[in-house]
């Protein structure tokens, strides 16, 4: 629950831009969703005997419920208060994810998920038409860009999830069977997915020096060492490129104190967002409005200016998931 | 007196001396900053119902190299803007938007030393997007190189023929041909579509590559012949001959004519103030023998 207070109180924080609205739905739409998996887990702990999914046999969701209720697929009744518990940590991974995906994936994206994921996803403001409902005859995940592997998912498709359809993982919640993992798509397949990959962390390297060269760009040493790595995602490096050459009032350089991980539970993805500042408010909102300015894919998720307890302000920006591949590279 | 007119044109050299350093030095800084060797780039604007932009190029080691083309309009291809290796961010701005406006971010391309890119805006306006095309400079031994470049909006499917030869069969509104080998020579280039035809002669000499753009017209369709290189040198043709223009740039595109123009601006300037010197001098002598 913890978590959940947490997750709501960033997206709080994360209303600085025009997608306030659409935050503060996600935030309400969240509770929703920790409400009812609550009430579910409530009257499953007191039943006790009760099965511990609300449609199951019939679909994946199910299936997910029941093997994360202690592996009792085919109907078999949970009858262990361990079934329970483990059947509560299911909605609470499933609730996490869904406010995550409602805060940080792409709005554009479709999403593949089981019947029960699905469920909890439109119910943190997802609509219908960007969900790919995984029912049992499906064969792959393709068509969607994003997919929500829950245990019923990563059981209907295999070793072949991770190592044909869907090689990346861009976030990671719970643990055991109750994990769920959001993996991107790949649409050609894993193979050339990663050779994409390799060719873009190239790429990447080879723009984020370019940029510690720039006099107009200071980073902190955190912000250089992930600018080196190719570590940063190529919409924040083109954007950084921009904003130094920009007339910022009373500013003479761009000064990247840190880079952000916004993806739980992710090895190797790219670094989504940024801290720029601090500067006088001048300038900071001068960078303010180019952000705001752009449109889709150089569209921040989220922008905001924080006022520092000197008086000076901060930038946070942040793009949303997964990282595109390509932006850097050439024709 | 001496000291006086001498510090005059110490002055008046120290402004054109400035003049020659700093872009030599930011040429060089920039130079240095992103590796040997420098790549060209030009702009074209291919989408029929886009209003004119403004494009900038950001360059991700340096902020200073930015290029500004103004008010490029439809049908409108800049010359080739030679520039460092490196990253560039591309942004446009509708012309004549207010200053204080922020460009729109829209693609960004990387510049390899020795190659020669064309970021052009296809598509209708409402789904406008920057395409970066890497051009050919250099041809097969005593042959030239064609491609076609779709932009046509009224007819959305040409077929474009070289003489007898199809260049391009079926070319799609906002597409582009590959390079296409020809015999030199001059001949007829025929489009043809489902509403309208074009031709237009073209020479095509030896060792040319040439990007034909098919345009929608005031009477029609047009074609478009645009030279990018000669000769094999591995430096593209400088402008554009067919006419098309529209995008000046701001300056002279290399750093030689830059110094070329400076030594003369130099020239002129030591000439004026040596004449004032001399005239002064010519004066005082004149006074000083009136007065004896």
């Amino acid at each position: 629950m913890a978590a959940v207070l947490r997750l709501w109180w960033q997206g709080r924080k994360g209303t600085g831009r025009s997608a306030g609205g659409r935050q503060r739905f996600v935030a309400v739409a969240a509770w929703v969703v920790v409400g009812l998996a609550t009430a579910v887990v409530t009257v499953n702990v007191v039943s006790h005997g009760s099965t511990a999914g609300p449609a199951s046999g019939t679909s994946h969701g199910g299936r997910a419920a029941q093997s994360a209720a202690g592996q009792n697929a085919g109907g078999q009744r949970a009858s262990s208060p361990s079934a329970a518990a483990q059947s509560e940590m299911a909605s609470f991974t499933r609730a996490q994810v869904a406010i995550w995906m409602a805060r940080q994936v792409s709005p554009s994206a479709i999403v593949a998920c089981d019947p029960q994921m699905c469920s909890a996803l439109q119910a943190t403001g997802l609509a219908a038409s960007r969900l790919l409902v995984l029912r049992l005859s499906a064969a792959d995940p393709l068509g969607a860009e994003i997919v929500v592997a829950t245990l019923a998912v990563r059981d209907q498709f295999g070793a072949r999830l991770a190592s044909v359809y869907a090689p990346e993982v861009i976030a990671s919640f719970g643990s055991g069977p109750a994990r769920i993992e959001v993996r991107y798509v790949a649409p050609d397949g894993a193979r050339s997915f990663e050779a994409s990959q390799a060719a873009d962390r190239g790429a990447r390297v080879a723009a984020g020096q370019q940029l510690l060269r720039n006099q107009r760009i200071h980073a902190s040493e955190a912000a250089r060492v992930a600018l080196t790595a190719g570590n940063v995602d190529p919409r924040l490096l083109v954007t950084l490129a921009a904003l130094a050459a920009q007339p910022m009032p009373g500013q003479q350089q761009v000064s990247v104190a840190a880079f952000g991980d916004s993806s739980p539970g992710a090895a190797d993805v790219p670094l989504r967002d940024a801290e720029i500042g601090a500067g006088p408010q001048a300038g900071m909102q001068a960078m303010l409005s180019f952000l705001l300015a752009q449109q889709p894919p150089y569209q921040p998720a989220q922008a905001r200016l924080v006022r520092q307890p000197d008086g000076q302000y901060l930038l946070n920006v942040e793009f949303d998931a997964p990282s595109p591949l390509g932006l850097n590279g050439g024709p | 007196m001496k000291r006086h007119v001498l510090a005059r044109i110490l002055a008046l050299l120290a402004v054109p001396a400035l003049c020659v350093t700093a872009p030599v030095a930011a040429h060089a800084a920039a130079g240095a900053g992103t590796g040997s060797g420098d790549g060209w780039i030009r702009l074209a604007h291919l989408s029929p119902n886009t209003p004119a932009v403004d494009v900038y190029l950001y360059s991700f080691g340096d902020s200073s190299a930015m290029i500004v083309l103004k008010h490029v309009g439809y049908g409108d291809v800049s010359p080739y803007e030679r520039v460092a290796s490196g990253q560039y961010s591309v942004a446009m701005r509708a012309a004549g938007a207010a200053a204080t406006s922020s460009p729109v971010l829209s693609t960004s391309v990387q510049i390899e030393p020795g190659h020669a890119y064309t970021v052009a805006g296809m598509g209708p306006e409402s789904g406008l997007r920057l395409t970066i095309l890497d051009d050919q400079l250099t041809t097969p031994p005593d042959h030239a190189l064609v491609r076609v470049i779709q932009a046509s909006l009224l007819q959305h499917v040409v077929n474009v023929a070289l003489g007898g030869h199809t260049v391009a069969p079926s070319l799609a509104f906002a597409s582009v041909s590959g390079y296409q080998t020809v015999a030199p020579g001059t001949d007829t280039i025929r489009v043809t579509a489902a509403g309208g035809d074009a031709n237009k002669a073209v020479t095509l000499a030896a060792e040319t590559v040439h990007t034909l753009v098919v345009l929608d017209g005031s009477k029609g369709l047009e074609v478009v012949d645009l030279e990018d290189a000669a000769g094999n040198t591995s430096i593209p043709a400088s402008g554009v001959a067919t006419g098309l223009g529209g995008t000046a740039p701001q300056g002279p595109a290399s750093t030689v004519m830059w110094l070329v123009l400076i030594a003369a601006g130099s020239a002129l300037v030591l000439a004026g103030a040596t004449r004032m010197w001399l005239l002064r001098r010519w004066r005082v002598t004149r006074l000083t023998r009136l007065r004896a």
